[in-house]
């Protein structure tokens, strides 16, 4: 099971499909166009509203407002309030620190974790490899999702399991796509000049094949930061993720369910969030990854 | 020469340009030839010489969305085939003119059956039924000699030799019984006494079915003894034609002359190095001015670089240049 | 077949791996399982008959053994929730995912093959972009906020369909296939972004073979080409990808059955976790994890009906 194209390799597939390499890439060109600097542009405005929730004009997000409940947009409320009278907009800005917590730490455990592992696989070769890639293997064949909800039900819903739960799952992947970089790259002239001067394997490793193959992996790592956050939404949906008093966008979402036939404003203001920013994380990606395959192609 | 019969085929001033970012590319610029039932005509260039390109622009079968410009005429049968409607070509190939090409590994379906590829062709447009496809599909196979044809009909390509593939191409081409068969570089993937069966088998089935065919190559040696007519393209253009022994015997085109030094030949000495012709074939973004050949022409002077040789001669033997072999050298400031 | 022994011996370490990481799961599980599920109120004699039931009384190698050896026999165990064989519960919930991922399937993939085969002829036209950029954004839906914008669209806008809840194949036809109709779409429609994608790429690298420019010189209608002659050998791609969102689904859609209240096998799983179901929870996994490798040695086998190249190759 080693060339499979798995669209599944990471959480859930019915949760986020990703999408196999070279299929959706837009037009490797030398710019990276308006459409990347609008995705960056989106979520640096999410990070920004999310790392200075506290310092922003916002309602508490767990004060209800009990003269408007479930009320559309108003000049109190810009994005009007759920069922119990909670600030949509304050909720939604306060929700974003979760998913791009969960985004940003648990691809990076699982890229700190995974990429050196798969370096060591793809330089050294051999039954370090064999035995890497049997339990990569059997990992990733272990349903991710179902992980997640194992742990997060037994070991507690806190943030920290849930991102270490998410960086479990993507250690086999990163290991994987640095193992493939690595049996490319051990191949090229500049490494093995450095192999034939004598220099150690480590030092090989970290000074020639690191700097090379952690473009991709980083570009990929957009990817999966989006894959994780529609994973970790999901597990809010659920009711398995953070206790509701910490809002995330996947709890919103739940808990304007209820309301869906009078008032779908409720769950459509998170989707929306939730959506545009899935949607920039993997524009970046692709589009970077575009670049950086349209670049690999000339060398 | 059988000079009375009306040509199945004509083309006159046909020209397929491609569109690339540097502007047009003139793959085919201006090329008039004919070709009677019954008899082979040879097309010979080197890779770029727009030989390939002339054979698929007479069926249509070039990607429309890279072509700029196309022009001239493609008469075959009476029906005009340049500009014609995409369903009157189609309907043209595969029933009237037959195609074979190059890479019998590359060119068969992989994953369906002799028997069903050399069948849908007559189905589609003979409209004959199963069975009757079926027993023609046998009496082809025999024909192009594979033997045990009923077993071969179920096998899949990749269970049969190349050569073996070449000949179910050539069934393929003929199921329809076609008037002109168009081959692009039939031997050229094939071993070297696989490609002279191969082509005996095109000369005999040409004969049996008073079939014109038009074989392009870049061998010369291919040409020698397979074709009646021979005509020699460079840069997009033919610069010499005629029967092929004529042009053999009485070469007057330098480029045909630098062709046929380049042809391995049995009495040379071990060693000894073959003829090739020094310099690149142009840019037809950018042709030269002048004779397309000049810039590698041991015997280019100022006149050929400046105009244009037109293609003239006399009795059916036709050449495009200023200074043709057997005429006296050009001026010493030819260099 | 000698394909298939090599599979199955490749498969095999990662199949002990993966169940004994789903049996050691308990193990490494905080405090004693049997105490919490139990509660506080139950007596110690209580607690002690079920960590035996469970195996937690003996060294996990033997305890494992043991699991694995009755799971050999069809034996799972019973859920010490309700009492019910794990394998009955299985049984009864199977048919609602198979029928989901059916219907999710026969979608897809008849949207998507058209689609997938006109972008590749058509390939950089107006068409080809436009479901490019659709596909993009579909694919940035998750399936749980897909299914409520589907919600949305249909029960509460347009008063067709049923918000959630199942009506079984055997009571009513209609019922059932309205009350699936939302959950298969929701999870088709990222499929046929996905799969018409995946085989417009191998079609417009299959429709630049010779073989294509062959069929074409054959004078055979465009339909014939594309349908006949391009779309098998293109279709590898699309078939490892269905083939492993089927085994993926045959354990259970959680995320949407969890929307639509639909009994299906993740349902089973969600619940069972939310009710610390561990030998539910144990075999539930075992099987999914099951049906994904064996679905994946399938897939392989479909490849060698699919080319007739591999099917030799085995044979020889």
């Amino acid at each position: 099971m080693s060339q499979q194209p798995d669209p599944n390799l990471l959480v859930a597939a019915e949760a986020a499909p990703s999408l196999p390499s070279a299929t959706l890439s837009l037009r490797a060109s030398a710019r990276l166009g308006p459409v990347f600097w609008l995705s960056v542009g989106w979520l640096a405005l999410v990070g920004v509203l999310a790392a200075t929730a506290s310092l922003l004009p916002l309602r508490d997000p767990n004060i209800s407002d009990f003269s408007s409940l479930a009320a559309g947009p108003s000049a109190h409320h810009w994005l009007g309030t759920d069922a119990v009278g909670l600030d949509l907009l304050s909720r939604i800005i306060y929700g974003a620190r979760v998913s791009l917590a969960v985004g940003l730490f648990s691809i990076l455990i699982g890229l700190a974790v995974g990429a050196p592992l798969g370096a060591v696989a793809g330089y050294f070769r051999g039954k370090v490899e064999a035995a890497l890639m049997t339990v990569a293997d059997a990992m990733l064949s272990f349903p991710a999702l179902i992980l997640l909800l194992f742990i997060t039900a037994f070991f507690g819903k806190t943030l920290v399991n849930i991102i270490i739960a998410i960086a479990v799952v993507t250690v086999p992947v990163f290991l994987r796509l640095a193992r493939a970089n690595t049996l490319v790259l051990a191949q090229r002239e500049f490494v093995l000049a450095a192999r034939s001067t004598g220099a150690s394997s480590w030092r090989v490793l970290w000074r020639e094949v690191a700097p090379n193959i952690l473009p991709s992996l980083l570009t990929f790592g957009l990817l999966a930061a989006a894959v994780a956050i529609v994973a970790e939404g999901a597990l809010s949906f659920m009711g398995l993720s953070v206790p509701p008093q910490t809002p995330t966008w996947g709890n919103i979402i739940a808990g304007g369910r209820q309301e869906i036939q009078t008032d779908p404003l409720i769950v459509l203001f998170p989707s929306v969030a939730m959506f545009l920013t899935v949607f920039a994380l993997n524009l970046a990606g692709e589009r970077l990854r575009s670049m950086i395959d349209a670049r690999g192609g000339r060398r | 020469m059988t000079a009375q019969s009306a040509p199945v085929l004509e083309m006159h001033e046909l020209r397929t340009w491609f569109a690339t970012p540097e502007g047009p590319l003139r793959a085919v610029d201006g090329v008039s030839l004919g070709v009677e039932p019954g008899r082979c005509l040879g097309v010979v260039g080197e890779s770029g010489s727009g030989k390939t390109v002339l054979l698929r622009s007479i069926v249509g079968l070039l990607p429309r969305r890279a072509i700029a410009s196309t022009g001239g005429t493609v008469c075959f049968e009476g029906l005009e085939l340049a500009g014609a409607p995409p369903a009157v070509i189609r309907d043209v190939r595969g029933r009237r003119i037959g195609m074979v090409f190059q890479d019998p590994m590359t060119s068969l379906n992989p994953v369906m059956r002799v028997g069903t590829q050399l069948t849908d062709g007559m189905r589609h447009h003979l409209g004959v039924g199963r069975q009757e496809a079926r027993r023609r599909a046998r009496a082809l196979l025999e024909a192009v000699g594979i033997p045990d044809p009923e077993r071969r009909l179920r096998d899949y390509p990749h269970q049969l030799s190349g050569g073996m593939r070449q000949r179910v191409t050539i069934a393929i081409a003929l199921a329809c019984d076609p008037s002109l068969l168009l081959a692009d570089e039939p031997t050229t993937a094939l071993d070297v006494t696989v490609q002279s069966q191969i082509l005996r088998l095109l000369g005999r089935l040409r004969r049996q079915r008073n079939m014109a065919v038009i074989l392009v190559t870049h061998d010369m040696g291919v040409v020698a003894g397979s074709t009646d007519d021979l005509a020699v393209m460079y840069a997009g253009k033919v610069v010499e034609q005629g029967p092929t022994a004529t042009v053999f015997s009485a070469t007057r085109h330098p480029y045909t002359r630098a062709l046929l030094e380049a042809i391995p030949r049995a009495d040379a000495r071990p060693g000894e190095r073959l003829a090739t012709i020094p310099g690149q074939p142009p840019s037809l973004v950018d042709p030269p001015s002048g004779c397309r050949f000049a810039p590698r022409c041991p015997r280019a002077a100022d006149r050929c670089r400046a105009e244009e040789p037109p293609l003239a001669g006399a009795d059916g033997h036709r050449f495009a240049c200023w200074f043709p072999l057997g005429d006296p050298e050009p001026p010493a400031a030819a260099t | 077949m000698k394909q298939v022994k090599g599979r199955l011996l490749e498969l095999a370490p990662v199949l002990l791996l993966v169940s004994f990481a789903t049996f050691a799961l308990v193990r490494v599980l905080p405090g004693d399982p049997a105490r919490a599920f139990l509660g506080p109120q139950a007596s110690q004699q209580e607690v002690a008959l079920l960590r035996h039931q469970i195996g937690l009384d003996r060294p996990i190698i033997s305890a494992y053994g043991h699991w694995l050896a009755r799971a050999f026999h069809g034996d799972l165990g019973q859920s010490y929730q309700t009492g019910q064989s794990v394998v009955s519960a299985l049984a009864q919930r199977l048919p609602v995912s198979i029928e989901l991922m059916l219907l999710a399937q026969v979608l897809g993939l008849a949207v998507a093959v058209p689609v997938g085969v006109l972008t590749a002829y058509r390939a950089e036209g107006l068409v080809d972009r436009a479901w490019s950029g659709l596909s993009f954004a579909t694919i940035a839906l998750p399936s749980f906020v897909l299914g409520l914008l589907l919600i949305i669209v249909f029960p509460v806008k347009l008063n067709v369909l049923q918000i959630s809840g199942f009506t079984h194949l055997t009571h009513s036809v209609g019922g059932n296939l309205e009350s699936m109709t939302l959950p298969a779409l929701t999870l088709a429609l990222p499929q046929i972004a996905i799969y018409s994608r995946v085989l417009r790429g191998d079609m417009i690298a299959t429709l630049r073979e010779d073989h294509v420019t062959m069929a074409e010189a054959k004078g055979l209608p465009t339909w014939q080409i594309l349908f006949r002659y391009a779309l098998r050998p293109s279709s590898f791609s699309l078939i490892t990808l269905a083939g492993l969102n089927v085994g993926q689904l045959m354990s259970g859609a959680v995320v949407v059955e969890f929307l639509f209240g639909l009994p299906g096998v993740g349902m089973l799983l969600v619940s069972s976790i939310f009710a610390h179901d561990l030998v539910m929870i144990q075999g539930v996994i075992l099987f999914t994890v099951v049906v994904y490798v064996a679905i994946n040695l399938g897939v392989d086998l479909l490849y060698a009906v699919l080319d007739p190249r591999t099917r030799h190759v085995a044979a020889a």
